[in-house]
């Protein structure tokens, strides 16, 4: 086997995207090869880095910790992770340097100490400040520059329209699904971070482009639901969900239970008449507040009870059924 | 842990149940030699505990423990292991355990939705960051110059795939022998961290 496709395999298998029996073979290799053990940890340490740099997809990043946050030993090394890329981000070459002074002795080869008569206190590595971080330079240097283009607008429009200010801070329209405990309309979404490599130079101002008359758009249709163990087990009102055009996005925000132990979730949505599958997706994984969001298109569904069929994915790959929710799709 | 059962117990309950003739049939299978075969004993654990870390179990330790459990008690049975290597019957016990972990998880989480619940255990407490990072920064320094140098290398640069195939050509080593390179330094590390840390809890 190669040295990329072991190193890409492992890489897999620690995503849990290693189909079964290939994770079964690659465990086996893991306690006969010490080599390969040692590769893999290495492939752990370098996913967890690049998890806190944030230069891994927030999804693949959210299997990996998931998985690693449920024992002891995975949440010390994630912590461990996330203070050393931070170490080394905030360049401690220089300062350990300094650090590495006669005052700092090993006396055992297990328990470091610090010598007297002058034990300086370690002074704590300083984390960047905010506007330190590349990212937020970059965000600042593209807000300065969009601040200069708006004026520049402002100064050459003399007549605003403020109808289309008007039309977009009008809020989605959200729908709330009957549920027995009040849940997050709208599930505070995190952005993955993209971190620019370096500061980049501030944006050159280019002509303004006329737009071209915008499609009629409508707000999103949004609807949450409550998963419960039970097949369309909901009392009281019906979860409505309102489409207003076929055009219209959908999002349904699927609310979990806390602390699941699945590492990926399927979703299937059936009409409950006949059973009908109308959508599906696999290996969806949840927000940290434990909300999955699914956006089936508005074309597949027309006026009718649904039934959302929620299974989770152990990192194992057993699929497990978790729930049932059902809403009703209505048409003006 | 007042009163309740932690998930998977059950699964892991088999530790007092290890005889000593039971023990020692396990070491004889891992080599002749009893200094050698408690090394391998240790090693195919600390392998066995990571697998399990890896596939999100929450009490990984219990789970080789009580792999090695079974093994030892099979072999006390009288059963004979016919591969060339021992690991990888370690490796079918360990799923079996991590299967029935699965499972217990599963009627678990029914309890609870049935009302029946368990209750679940205390966050752990978390080192407060000043003092992972004075850990750090502490043991950083303590590092061999050509290790600390390695580490930071590795790490640093924009454009990291060339940066490290850079170092992997200067150090005239292939990209997996450099990862597993700066792996070993960098657990140097993380062992000076975790003393540090212990110390400075101490204090």
């Amino acid at each position: 086997m190669s040295e990329t496709s072991d190193y890409e395999d492992l890489r897999r298998y620690l995503l849990g995207q290693l189909p079964e029996e290939e994770a079964d073979r690659l465990e086996q290799r893991l306690l006969l090869d010490e080599d390969f053990f040692e590769l893999a940890e290495a492939a752990e340490a370098e996913l967890l880095d690049e998890c806190v740099r944030g230069e891994l997809a927030p999804a693949l990043c959210e299997q990996l910790t998931r998985r690693l946050a449920a024992s002891p030993g995975g949440r010390a090394r994630l912590a461990r992770a996330r203070g050393l890329a931070e170490a080394i981000a905030a360049n401690v070459a220089n300062v350990a340097n300094v650090v590495n002074t006669p005052n700092v002795v090993v006396n055992t080869p297990n328990v470091v100490n610090i010598a007297r008569p002058a034990p300086e206190p370690v002074q704590p590595i300083r984390r960047p400040g905010f506007l330190a971080r590349p990212a937020v330079r970059f965000a600042l240097a593209a807000g300065l520059a969009g601040l200069i283009v708006t004026v520049w607008q402002v100064e050459r429009t003399p007549q605003p329209h403020p109808t289309d200010g008007i039309a977009q801070a009008k809020p989605p329209v959200v729908l709330r699904g009957a549920s027995p405990t009040p849940a997050p309309l709208m599930a505070p979404s995190t952005p993955p971070r993209t971190e620019a490599p370096s500061v980049p130079a501030l944006p050159p101002v280019q002509a303004e482009k006329p737009e071209k008359p915008r499609a009629k758009s409508f707000p999103p249709a949004v609807l949450v639901l409550q998963v419960a163990m039970t097949r369309g087990g909901e009392e009281g009102s019906p979860n409505i969900l309102r489409i207003v055009s076929p055009d219209q996005r959908v999002e349904l925000q699927l609310q979990l239970e806390e602390g699941e132990p699945y590492s990926s979730y399927d979703v299937s949505i059936g009409r409950e008449e006949d059973g009908q599958g109308v959508w599906a997706k696999k290996g969806l994984t949840p927000t940290p507040d434990s909300i999955l969001k699914i956006q089936p298109p508005a074309r597949h569904l027309a006026d009718g009870s649904y039934l959302v069929t929620i299974s989770g994915v152990t990192p194992g790959g057993t699929a497990e059924e978790v729930g049932y929710p059902r809403f009703q799709v209505v048409r003006p | 842990m007042s009163g309740g059962r932690r998930p998977g117990a059950s699964v892991r309950s088999g530790r007092s149940g290890l005889s000593r003739e039971a023990f020692e049939s396990l070491l004889a299978q891992l080599g002749p030699d009893r200094e050698r075969a408690g090394e391998h004993y240790e090693s195919i654990r600390r392998r066995l505990v990571r697998l399990f870390e890896w596939r999100g179990c929450e009490f990984p330790e219990e789970l080789a423990d009580e792999t090695f459990d079974r093994v030892a008690r099979r072999l006390a049975e009288g059963l004979t292991i016919q591969s060339q290597d021992p690991y990888s019957f370690f490796c079918g016990v360990a799923h079996l355990v991590h299967k029935e972990v699965l499972r217990e998880r599963a009627r678990e989480r029914q309890a609870i939705e049935s009302g029946d619940g368990v209750p679940s255990s205390a966050p752990e407490e978390e080192e407060p960051e000043d003092r992972r990072l004075g850990c750090i920064h502490l043991c950083l320094g303590q590092l061999p110059a050509d290790q600390r140098q390695l580490i930071l290398d590795y790490h640093q640069g924009e454009d990291r795939i060339r940066t490290r195939q850079e170092l992997s050509s200067r150090l005239r080593l292939p990209m997996n022998a450099l990862r597993i390179r700066v792996h070993r330094a960098r657990r140097q590390l993380e062992d000076c961290l975790a003393r540090c840390l212990e110390q400075a809890k101490g204090r």
